[in-house]
């Protein structure tokens, strides 16, 4: 018998170690190990396995190795539909609940499919796809039905965890979208907000937004939340509630003290933690608690012009468009609970989007950000940006002369062969 | 047999075509399935690892050699005293010439990396061979994977046509 010695290379480049392996622990589920009579140990496995040593001749007799290829299939909505298309059983491994399950773990974040807007005013919401020719979802797939209808009167108010929130004014309600089910919820506006002025701005969330073991993006049957925000007609000071799917009820309305000039467009909302940001109002829904924030440079009021966003390290940002130059903040708060803004840094988008630095003042809007991808969605000189705080790429979307916020939406996408889902159509990993 | 050697506790592996491997013990432990085994005190003697031939073995405690953290004389990590990033990238160039290997080795790497659940091992071979597929067409992909076709026509060209914009 050979007897090799194998030793640890003194010299060799280490490495932290890898995280756990997640994926497997949970495919596995723990190797089930027991010592052999002999002493020489042996190792159970969740499936049978070839016992040759001889590699084997298609990948079909061996599930687990396919399982562990498969989910490592991008998570790019045509990869899944792809693989369903190579043979049977293919498709019926990538339809299975565990393995997609796995798939979302492994890939964490799921792809941004595109984003939904109104090009212009009183024209139906549509969903703007964003990715290439082979993963572009045409946009009838996610169309909002009765909610994109008499847009005049129907408003996008938030895109968040696969779902999308409009208002509709006509009936004086909500309505949560699911748009890859095509499925719609709709609930009355609590009566307060008819003795509001001017906009109702919105937020709705998956109720699973704090548990960290939770990956969004096919949160199709969990239960979500709605906050809504508005000004008292009054004294306009800010009033917010929390609706919750769980209960099927509104909870208490939530005021500051102080008034809050009323903005003459819909806030685009940041969600950090339990907080949503509509500009330099902070709302943590987990504390019921409702606060106006003052920002750097003496910002008060709510405008284009800045956004809340995320830092690295999870605090709260804020991105101040002074064109052409956007700035970035950090808010540090002392242990007796007081905040300054630092200055992180400052960015000229003439610089970075190649457009002219005559570009005057005030041109630009901020209108939208993607806490996920840490991306600002700017308007400047009739085009749509998306740009990427950190590294300061950006994507030209599309032109338009209009201001509207931008809503990105993102979700694992795949072939679905199973009732209701239009046989081999496609459909949202569940 | 798990003997000591210059302080360092060492495992025997063996394969079922009859090589032994006395590798540390550290080493071993890459595996998720072998560091159970010693955890739960079932290693006093050699490990027998089925399935995989002493090839592919001793090429997974390459790997493993490689990829585990080592502790210099003072025991603070070396990772410690040398950047993390030129760690990272060091073991990015070596893990890109590691699996330079022919599509029945990476098959059979694929295969021990699952069965001794070696995360970044099979991380590495499983994504190698995503990349190389994922460009393919279909029937590339049935050839480099030796699958077969079982679809009748119309049921591929269903599968086409309901979601035509994915296979353009």
């Amino acid at each position: 018998m050979k007897r090799l010695k194998v030793q640890s290379n003194e010299e060799g480049a280490v490495m932290p170690r890898r995280r756990s392996p997640r994926l497997h622990l949970q495919t596995h589920a723990g190797p089930h190990i027991h010592a052999s009579d002999e002493g020489a140990a042996m190792v159970g496995r969740r499936r049978c396995r070839r016992t040759s040593s001889e590699a084997p001749a298609s990948l079909l007799d061996n599930e687990d190795m396919l399982w562990e290829i498969l989910l490592r299939l991008p998570s790019q909505p045509s990869s899944l539909l792809r693989a369903s298309a190579v043979c049977k059983r293919w498709r019926r491994l990538v339809n299975d609940p565990q393995f997609l399950g796995h798939f979302r773990t492994h890939h964490r974040t799921p792809p941004l499919l595109g984003a939904f807007v109104c090009r212009r005013p009183h024209m139906a919401t549509e969903f703007a796809p964003i990715l290439g020719p082979t993963d572009c979802i045409p946009p009838e797939r996610f169309d909002l039905g009765s909610c994109s209808k008499w847009p005049a009167d129907r408003h996008l108010l938030d895109c968040r965890h696969g779902r999308v929130l409009v208002k509709d004014d006509l009936k004086h309600e909500v309505v949560v979208c699911d748009p890859i089910r095509g499925e719609h919820r709709r609930m009355s506006i609590p009566p307060v907000f008819k003795n509001t002025r001017a906009y109702i701005h919105g937020a709705v969330l998956c109720a699973a937004a704090d548990d960290h073991d939770h990956v969004h993006g096919s949160c199709h049957s969990t239960s979500f939340k709605v906050a809504l925000l508005s000004m008292y007609r009054q004294d306009r000071r800010p009033v917010a509630c929390l609706y919750s799917s769980e209960t099927d009820t509104w909870g208490n309305l939530i005021t500051v003290v102080e008034p809050c000039e009323p903005p003459g467009f819909l806030i685009p909302v940041t969600l950090i933690g339990n907080v949503l940001y509509w500009s330099i109002l902070e709302f943590d829904f987990d504390r019921q608690s409702l606060a106006m924030i003052k920002g750097p440079s003496g910002i008060n009021k709510l405008h284009r012009f800045h956004i809340i966003i995320k830092t690295e390290d999870g605090g709260v940002g804020l991105a101040v468009l002074s064109t052409p130059r956007i700035r970035i903040w950090q808010r540090k708060v002392n242990c007796e609970g007081a905040s300054t803004w630092l200055l992180q840094k400052t960015i000229g988008m003439n610089k970075i989007l190649r457009i002219s630095p005559r570009i005057k003042r005030n041109m630009g809007r901020l209108m939208g950000y993607d806490e996920d991808t840490d991306e600002i969605c700017l308007h400047i000189y009739g085009s749509v940006y998306m740009v990427q705080l950190k590294s300061m790429q950006y994507r030209k979307l599309y032109k338009t002369n209009y201001y509207t916020n931008y809503y990105p939406f993102k979700s694992f996408y795949v072939s679905a062969p199973t009732a209701g889902c239009g046989g081999l159509k496609g459909c949202p990993v569940r | 047999m798990a003997t000591r050697e210059a302080g360092k506790k060492m495992i025997m592996l063996k394969s079922p075509d009859g090589m032994e491997f006395e590798v540390e013990e550290a080493v071993a432990m890459e595996s998720q399935t072998i560091r159970k085994m010693i955890e739960d005190d079932c290693a006093d003697t050699a490990i027998l690892i089925p399935n995989i031939n002493s090839k592919i073995l001793s090429r997974v405690i390459e790997y493993c050699n490689k990829h585990v953290p080592t502790t210099g004389a003072t025991g603070a990590a070396a990772s410690d005293t040398v950047a993390p990033a030129a760690l990272a990238e060091d073991l990015k160039i070596w893990d890109a010439e590691f699996i330079k290997v022919n599509r029945a080795t990476r098959f059979n790497l694929i295969q021990a990396a699952s069965y001794l659940n070696i995360k970044g091992l099979l991380d590495l071979t499983s994504q190698t061979t995503i990349d190389t597929i994922s460009d393919n067409s279909l029937e590339e992909i049935r050839s480099f994977l030796s699958t077969k076709n079982d679809y009748l026509p119309e049921e591929e060209q269903t599968i086409r046509r309901e979601n035509q914009w994915a296979f353009q």
